[in-house]
């Protein structure tokens, strides 16, 4: 049987929309069985897409910082098709709020303001990436062959749509797997 | 009326001149989307989301475009749904549209055109200027990141409410729903009547508490009238687990047409006086907890010894009224002043066809919101208002001449001069009647009744012809003051007030939305009010009550 590689990631994200991955449950052993196999994933915790390339990447968060253009990059060059998922990567999402303030201000904010914290410091890092002016969805970056928006998207839409992959046919959300909430 | 033929999809169909292409397609059951539009609204065509293929590549705004003989319209071709989807990619991609923190997420038409044209992300870049959350009105949210500047409120707020609160300011890109001259809402003369929120297709403008209680498709909706007032508006309440979520004018409702006050909307959402949940007994002095069965059997027998006279609200069903009138052998008074000189003609449509309104001694923007917005409406078609006041009134803006009570004589003289003047009044002293009986031939009467079923308890022939007696049974969902000069007082009541603690008896009675039963309404009609939400255990319905105590 042929194998069909996918890779996932997250950028600035919540881990929710992995979480509705794995919510496939019995659906995810039917896609392995299909042929598809997990590679690279936070949830098999192998930190980039093998340099031979994929078949399906998907990405979950928005663009945010610098490291999150390299991630998203880096996935577009290694897979063939790529798909984001979850409202931050479709749409840019809850993430663009913080586009209503300065990345000094908001960096001021989280680490140094906040009720709870005392001598609070920005970390300064050379790991940690820098924020860019403003947050953006995955295709304001890269181009993007599939969405599956929803906060988080439905455990069977992500299965619909690799599924749809799978069998060689091209996904089209309606309906109960097409929402935005 | 003319008949034109046109075809929708290539359906022929015989329609009546003068309808919009949007009318006819909606009456032969073709759905066409909208925005902007309303039924209950003038059509503007705004937002171009209705839009249909008139002839190849020609694009036509159905809510706007009247029928004319041979007109063939595409309402789903693909150069509509083309341009259907870039209507709804710019709406998205201006201001913030982001349904997973949306409060209507589930009820917003933006979101389920979204939907229903398979959008599943957004193909301009989103817009990142901040709006402004005005949070001010005690009752509405105005969330300008989610307006769509589709006017549906404007118009609302204008034509149907006639309160003309609010407006846009400025123009394209920087167009902004204002209140007044630009001042926040809580700030400026809206009177809470909250047709704004109803209309609006998206999150711009939200129930300050019913929005994060429950969105109405989570909700069962039940029809009834609101009975705070004596004018019987229709009513659809919104009910989440025995929860009361929202309340919306019914927009089929003849005498409101789905208009609100502040009374009928709002203040019932926001009702925060203390329930009477359980029977009381009082013991040495002070109010004590009992059982029902105690109450019931200490009332009969205060009921088989002496002769009890009733005092009850007009604000009860035909049937409580006629059930404790019943219960007490006819010894019952009203406890409003329900006494009216006058032919009770005229209905609120006729405020609309007036050329002279006559109100006399009412504020309209403090009660009986609904019948305010009706001669505002008038006012700005024409009408002449004329005030009768010697009180501050917020509707001395809206009149022609403002006048002192003790000058009824030259307002009635003013309003003779009308060829179709209707007269609003409520109580009216001995001197008032005299001076408005020289118009009774001429004019149409509002009278608008003290409570919610004055007529009806006026039918019941219930107006206070009784022997003083010693005990005193009040029947009342809120009491203000007892009745002097009884030695033993039985309280049936929903809600506590300093008044009751004089009781000797307290039976704990259901709200207006917990009872159903029938009411007169201000056009004398007689309307149906539903039993919306169970009373809370222990509190019974007014009708089982008497009931119980008829031994029925």
């Amino acid at each position: 049987m042929k194998k069909i590689t996918v890779a996932t990631d997250w950028l600035d994200g919540c881990s929710g929309c992995h979480m509705s991955f794995l919510d496939m449950d019995e659906k995810l052993v039917e896609l392995i069985k299909l042929g598809v196999e997990l590679t690279a994933t936070p949830i098999t915790d192998l930190k980039e897409p093998p340099e031979e390339g994929v078949d399906i990447g998907i990405l979950e968060g928005a663009i945010s910082t610098n490291h999150h253009i390299e991630v998203a990059k880096k996935m577009r060059e290694r897979c063939k098709i790529l798909i984001a998922i979850g409202d931050c990567a479709v749409f840019g999402g809850i993430v663009t709020m913080r586009n209503y303030f300065s990345v000094e201000n908001l960096l001021k904010r989280g680490y140094i303001e906040t009720e709870s914290t005392v001598d609070g410091k920005i970390p300064t890092s050379p790991e940690i990436g820098k924020h860019i002016r403003l947050a953006k969805a995955v295709n304001g970056i890269v181009r993007v062959d599939y969405y599956i928006p929803g906060c988080p998207p439905r455990a069977e839409a992500i299965y619909y749509t690799l599924k749809e992959l799978v069998e060689g046919r091209k996904p089209v959300l309606t309906g109960e797997l097409l929402r935005y909430d | 009326m003319a008949l034109v033929n046109i075809k929708i999809n290539g359906q022929p169909l015989q329609v009546e001149e003068g309808k919009t292409v949007l009318e006819a397609a909606t009456e032969a059951g073709i759905d066409i989307p909208v925005l902007c539009h309303h039924p209950k609204l003038p059509p503007i065509g705004a937002c171009r989301m209705c839009v249909v293929e008139t002839r190849p590549g020609v694009l036509q705004t159905a809510c706007t475009l009247p029928v004319s003989e041979g007109l063939d319209v595409q309402t789903e071709s693909p150069t509509v749904v083309k341009a259907r989807r870039f209507v709804l990619n710019l709406l998205f991609s201006e201001r913030n549209h982001y349904c997973m923190y949306c409060e209507v997420s589930g009820d917003c038409e933006l979101q389920s055109l979204g939907y229903r044209y398979g959008l599943d992300h957004f193909d301009l870049p989103a817009y990142t200027t901040r709006f402004p959350v005005d949070t001010s009105h005690p009752y509405i949210l105005l969330e300008h990141n989610r307006c769509i500047l589709c006017r549906r409120c404007v118009r609302a707020c204008s034509e149907l409410a006639g309160h003309n609160v609010l407006g846009i300011s400025q123009r394209g890109i920087s167009s902004m729903l204002t209140a007044d001259m630009n001042v926040p809402l809580g700030d400026s003369s809206c009177v809470s009547c909250g047709l704004c929120v109803q209309v609006c297709p998206t999150g711009a403008l939200s129930d300050k508490k019913g929005a994060y209680v429950g969105t109405n498709k989570e909700c069962e909706a039940v029809k009834s009238i609101c009975t705070n007032c004596s004018v019987g508006c229709g009513i659809e309440v919104y009910k989440k687990d025995n929860h009361l979520v929202r309340i919306w004018g019914d927009w089929e409702a003849p005498i409101n047409n789905g208009v609100l006050c502040k009374l009928g909307r709002y203040e019932p959402v926001f009702e925060d006086k203390e329930r009477v949940t359980k029977p009381m007994i009082k013991r040495n002095g002070s109010l004590e907890e009992a059982g029902w069965k105690e109450v019931i059997d200490i009332v009969r027998e205060m009921l088989s010894k002496n002769g009890v006279v009733g005092f009850a609200s007009s604000s009860l069903s035909n049937e409580v009224l006629l059930l404790f009138s019943r219960l007490l052998n006819n010894n019952v008074t009203i406890m409003e002043d329900i006494s009216n000189p006058f032919d009770n003609s005229g209905k609120l449509s006729d405020i609309l066809g007036s050329d002279k309104i006559l109100l006399v001694g009412i504020d309209l923007d403090k009660n009986f919101g609904v019948v305010g917005s009706f001669v505002k409406r008038a006012v700005f078609n024409g009408s002449e208002l004329i005030l009768v006041d010697s009180a501050l009134n917020s509707f001395t803006r809206y009149a022609r001449l403002h006048y002192e009570t003790k000058d009824i004589d030259k307002a009635v003289g003013n309003a003779l001069m009308g060829s179709n003047p209707v007269v609003i009044y409520g109580q009216l002293d001995s001197k008032l009647t005299e001076s408005l009986a020289r118009i009774k031939g001429k004019a149409r009467f509002i009278w608008l009744a003290p409570s919610a079923n004055s007529l009806g308890a006026r039918r019941l022939g219930l107006n206070g012809k009784f022997e003083p007696r010693e005990v005193g049974y009040i029947l009342a969902p809120y009491i203000e003051r007892l009745p002097e000069g009884l030695s033993k007082i039985i309280v049936q009541t929903s809600y506590y007030s300093e008044e009751i603690e004089k009781a000797d008896i307290v039976l704990p009675s259901a709200i207006w939305l917990e009872e159903d039963g029938t009411f007169i309404n201000l056009e004398g009609k007689e309307q149906k009010r539903a039993k919306v939400l169970n009373p809370p255990d222990s509190v019974k319905a007014n009708r089982e009550i008497i009931s119980m105590l008829l031994g029925e």
